[in-house]
């Protein structure tokens, strides 16, 4: 009986010696927000030699209240510090904002103001999903893949800041349209850089997504299968490389894009790849876009709708989705009939795919930690808003 | 800055050109010589030839070339000379500050932009003086519990490390610093130091992302010295000599790498991976272990670190291009005498400067050649990178070196072959 | 069609309260003609479960609310996913209702798996007790709520039973006042 006793402590403290060493060979690395490859956000990650074992997000480092604030400002004084979330993306950020307010307030957007909105929000794309290139560049180390983007997203910022004043954080939706028209002669300076970049696209899938080692990076590299992608409920372009082909544009069409022609573009792999390649996809698909935006626009009319001082509706509540650079970005407004919002909620893609981190992570090399990060197109001061 | 460059003029050029040399002679002329003149006065000088040594006699004694050509050309000969100016230190310097200068502007054009502008009146050309006197002025800090001796000590064993091998590499006929019998082993000698330094670096620091980055160093770094011996192993067959100026003097009717380009390749790839260049710059993989074995450097190490890599660049593009691309062989364009008729004497030599002159440019090319991947890929993984290493590089290494072996033996090439 | 109307009316009857905010202010913003693809979804709802379990707030154009209590609400959540074919919450928010002393959690669920259910929302909320905010947790039923439900736990103060952290996610680390979407917690110089 002490024998046996004996033998049990023996191999307890046995398997914890082993526990304890296997605890001691990992190695916890904080790729924090001090990191050249992390952006404003901090995720704990517990390596074993060369593969991660745990992984936890630590999201919250540029939290400033947006949906507190919303509450203290009436629905036009919310744009300026709504649009701050992305700066870069900021007209499809306050675009479903204004969705929201028209139909709560019942305002009626002037068609010529619709057709506005629509092509700033897919000048805006390109904007976002051309630094979200460049930077995913850097991650993986290629600094080419960095400059040419920023270089070609200065063409796009030239074309906003005449339409809108300003290179980022435009503040030109409003709820009831858009602040001003378009400046003279810019449909053809649109229509000569949207066919410069076309031909730079052609450039940029030689050199990069055919290059061996960026395919050698990607390929079969954090693998997101269909159903594990509709079970985490991820948005945008991470959900569109797995296999699923939806597109709040096409899923439920919001101003003028039940009346323009484009095809959704999707892949079915589901790995780094494909999240890569997806947005790229998406820039060519924007340029006819844009095409049709500008030929089908009409040629004259109101931009905005007259509003009151301080515009309000009766109590009700809304809930309006746009297709943004990162996936489907949510309102959630209640409004209690005075001119501040009661409640304002934003469920943006990059909170939502943030989930997917995690999951995809634990198990995969630490070398593939970048390019799966940055492919889950997670914008980090958005989803801390 | 906040202006816009203007354009580059080349009439401006000349004009900012001729307005420097006439600062410089006008301040010679009126502050510098008299200055000297003043100083030699009250120093009391020897009387020279029976003459008293005047200050004016100084000069023409100076100026003349009979007297100094003779002190030039001791001066020349000496150890002190080979080690620290040519083809040593100062040499392989100049070209590595030459080379990280093309670095950026070639770069900078291929990724569409400009690159250093400010510094100095040519587009930037005194960035690197800039960049050298913001390092100096730096503080160094030290990680606490890091191993004070080794830290300090490594970034001067890299610099060191990296200068022997420039000793072995001849540049001309007869100017090599350390014309050894065993030149090659005694390269990878060294080079197969260089892990080791980067180990205990990045174990002296004390600090997570330096143990990574160190062993990701070490693993790379080894896994590619093999092919890089194996592929230099065919060069010394085909040259029957282990000593590298005899086999630059073998291939002095035809260069190595037409025989043997598949070596000239792997050599090439190793050679990148032992700079940790790009594609192969893991050790030092930005994004996900911010700086690598480099993470706590600051100030002078990391001078010191930078200066070492691209001097180590220099002695292995110089390496290739002494193993596979000829040496300093080219034809003779220098004529045979600058003066003709001159018969004092001259320092001159119509085959040496030939030969330096095809040596800077064969090496500048490679140099070129070796930067050329950083804009064009994206960092290797690392179990490719040691697939690739330690399988695809080995077979083909040996694949050449049965070519080689195969000519050798068949007479055609090699001593006493046909094509000697 | 009928029925219909009159099961929102009832819904709307049956809960009269003087805030501006109740489901019945919100419901009077209704068409006068419910449309039918959504209306037949609120119907199989109140048939599987009845209207005392499953209220009705509006039936909208691509929006549906219904208001379940907050013990129950995991079975419905549970046939909401398997028979109608909602598979993923799109946005998990919170209310506070301090006039009604209660918070209202919303799950906002729709779906990429069925075509005529994509541009569907269904607005599944739920209102617990401002003092005692405890409800189930659904993360079970539709995996995509697990962070949304920790922001609201940290921001709110409603916790989640079953959810395995309910702990600070987004606040910093040292946060030591209450939650800060409560209507009594006012920004500073506001």
């Amino acid at each position: 009986m002490e024998n046996e006793q004996r033998i049990d402590e023996t191999i307890s403290r046995g398997l914890e010696i082993v526990k304890e060493a296997e605890e001691d060979r990992l190695m916890t690395l904080s790729v924090g927000p001090q990191h050249p490859g992390s952006g404003h956000f901090r995720f704990t990650i517990k390596v074993d030699g060369d593969y991660i074992v745990y992984c936890d997000p630590d999201p919250g480092y540029v939290h400033r209240g947006e949906e507190k604030m919303c509450e203290y400002r009436n629905f036009i004084q919310n744009i300026p510090h709504l649009e701050r979330p992305v700066i870069h993306d900021s007209t499809n950020i306050t675009y479903s904002y204004s969705l929201a307010v028209e139909e709560l307030a019942n305002i009626q957007v002037p068609l010529r103001g619709q057709y506005i909105r629509a092509l700033a929000s897919e000048l805006n794309r390109q904007v976002y999903t051309l630094y979200w290139l460049g930077i995913y560049g850097i991650f993986l180390g290629h600094s080419t893949m960095f400059m040419w983007p920023i270089g070609d997203r200065e063409l796009f910022i030239d074309l906003l800041e005449a339409l809108t004043g300003a290179r980022v954080t435009h503040a030109f939706n409003i709820p009831g349209g858009v602040r001003n028209d378009m400046p003279d002669g810019f449909e053809e300076r649109c229509l000569r850089q949207v066919a410069y970049f076309e031909k730079r696209l052609a450039e940029y899938e030689d050199i990069f997504y055919n290059n061996p080692l960026f395919r050698q990076r990607t390929e079969g590299v954090g693998i997101l299968t269909k159903d594990d992608a509709i079970k985490l409920g991820v948005t945008g372009s991470v959900l569109r490389a797995s296999g699923i082909p939806f597109d709040v544009r096409k899923a439920e069409p919001y101003d003028v894009y039940n009346e323009i022609d484009f095809k959704i573009q999707y892949m079915k792999t589901g790995d780094s790849y494909a999240r890569s390649t997806v947005p790229f996809l998406d820039m060519k698909e924007s340029c006819h876009i844009i095409r049709e935006l500008l030929d089908k626009m009409p040629k004259s009319g109101e931009v905005r709708a007259k509003l009151q001082p301080n515009p309000k509706g009766p109590a009700g509540e809304s809930y309006k989705r746009v297709e943004s650079g990162r996936g489907a970005l949510g309102y959630y407004i209640v409004s209690d009939g005075t001119p501040k919002p009661y409640r304002v909620k934003l469920s943006v893609g990059s909170f939502r795919n943030m989930l997917a981190l995690p999951f995809l992570l634990i198990g995969s090399k630490l070398a593939d930690m970048p390019s799966i990060y940055w492919s889950l197109n997670y914008w980090p001061v958005e989803a801390d808003r | 800055m906040a202006t816009a460059p203007r354009d580059f003029r080349f009439g401006n050029f000349v004009g900012s050109l001729i307005q420097l040399i006439f600062w410089i002679l006008i301040i010679v002329t009126l502050v510098g010589l008299p200055l000297i003149f003043i100083i030699l006065f009250y120093v009391p000088l020897p009387p020279v030839n029976g003459e008293v040594l005047t200050p004016y006699l100084f000069f023409s004694m100076m100026v003349d070339p009979t007297r100094t050509i003779p002190i030039i050309k001791f001066l020349i000969h000496t150890e002190f000379f080979r080690v620290a100016v040519f083809p040593g230190f100062t040499y392989a310097a100049i070209l590595a500050a030459a080379t990280i200068f093309i670095e950026r502007k070639f770069l900078a054009k291929m990724q569409l932009r400009i690159g250093p502008l400010y510094a100095g009146k040519i587009e930037g050309i005194l960035q690197l003086i800039a960049d050298g006197l913001k390092l100096i002025s730096k503080e160094i800090i030290v990680p606490s519990g890091a191993d004070k001796l080794i830290f300090w000590a490594a970034p001067v064993a890299f610099v060191v490390t990296a200068a022997a091998v420039i000793a072995l590499i001849p540049v001309a006929p007869g100017w090599v610093v350390a014309n050894l019998d065993v030149g090659i082993i005694a390269v990878f000698a060294f080079l197969g130091f260089f892990p080791l330094i980067a180990l205990l670096f990045s174990w002296a620091s004390n600090s997570k992302y330096p143990f990574i980055g160190g062993l990701r160093a070490l693993h790379q770094m080894i896994a590619f010295e093999i092919p890089f011996i194996l592929s230099a192993l065919s060069v010394v067959i085909l040259a029957g000599s282990l000593n590298l100026t005899d086999i630059t003097i073998a291939q002095h009717s035809y260069w190595f790498i037409f025989f043997l380009p598949i070596s000239a390749f792997v050599f090439y790839i190793s050679s990148l991976a032992e700079l940790e260049r790009i594609p192969f710059d893991l050790p030092e993989a930005e994004s996900e272990i911010v700086a690598g074995w480099l993470t706590e450097t600051s100030g002078m190490i990391y001078g010191l670190i930078q200066l070492g890599t691209y001097v180590k660049l220099y002695a292995l593009a110089a390496l290739f291009v002494t193993l596979f691309l000829g040496g300093w062989a080219g034809p003779q364009i220098f004529p045979a005498e600058i003066i003709p008729g001159y018969t004092g004497e001259k320092i001159y030599n119509a085959i040496t400067a030939n030969a330096i002159f095809w040596f800077t440019i064969k090496t500048l090319g490679m140099i070129m050649l070796i930067l050329l991947p950083r804009g064009i890929n994206p960092r290797i993984r690392i179990d490719i990178l040691l697939h690739t290493g330690w399988y695809k590089l080995i077979v083909l290494a040996f694949i050449n070196i049965f070519v080689a072996l195969s000519l050798v033996y068949g007479g055609i090439l090699g001593p006493g072959g046909l094509l000697s | 069609m009928s029925s219909d109307q009159s099961k929102t009316q009832n819904g709307s009857e049956q809960k009269k309260s003087s805030s501006d905010l109740t489901p019945t202010s919100i419901s009077k913003k209704t068409e006068s003609i419910t449309p039918q693809f959504e209306g037949s979804l609120i119907n199989q709802l109140v048939t599987r479960f009845g209207d005392k379990l499953v209220q009705v707030i509006y039936v909208r154009p691509g929006r549906t609310k219904i208001l379940v209590p907050p013990n129950e609400i995991v079975q419905v959540a549970s046939f909401i996913k398997d028979s109608l074919g909602f598979d993923h919450a799109e946005s998990v928010s919170g209310t506070d209702y301090p006039n009604d002393n209660q918070i209202e959690v919303i799950y906002h669920l729709s779906s990429y798996s069925d075509d005529k259910l994509s541009s569907q929302i269904l607005a599944l909320s739920t209102r617990v007790d401002r003092n005692e905010s405890r409800m189930p947790t659904l993360i079970n039923i539709f995996r995509s709520a697990e962070y949304h439900e920790r922001e609201t736990f940290e921001m709110l103060g409603v916790y989640f039973e079953g959810h395995p952290r309910n702990e600070r996610f987004l606040l910093p680390e040292d946060w030591a006042d209450i939650p800060p979407l409560r209507k009594e917690f006012r920004i500073k110089g506001r």
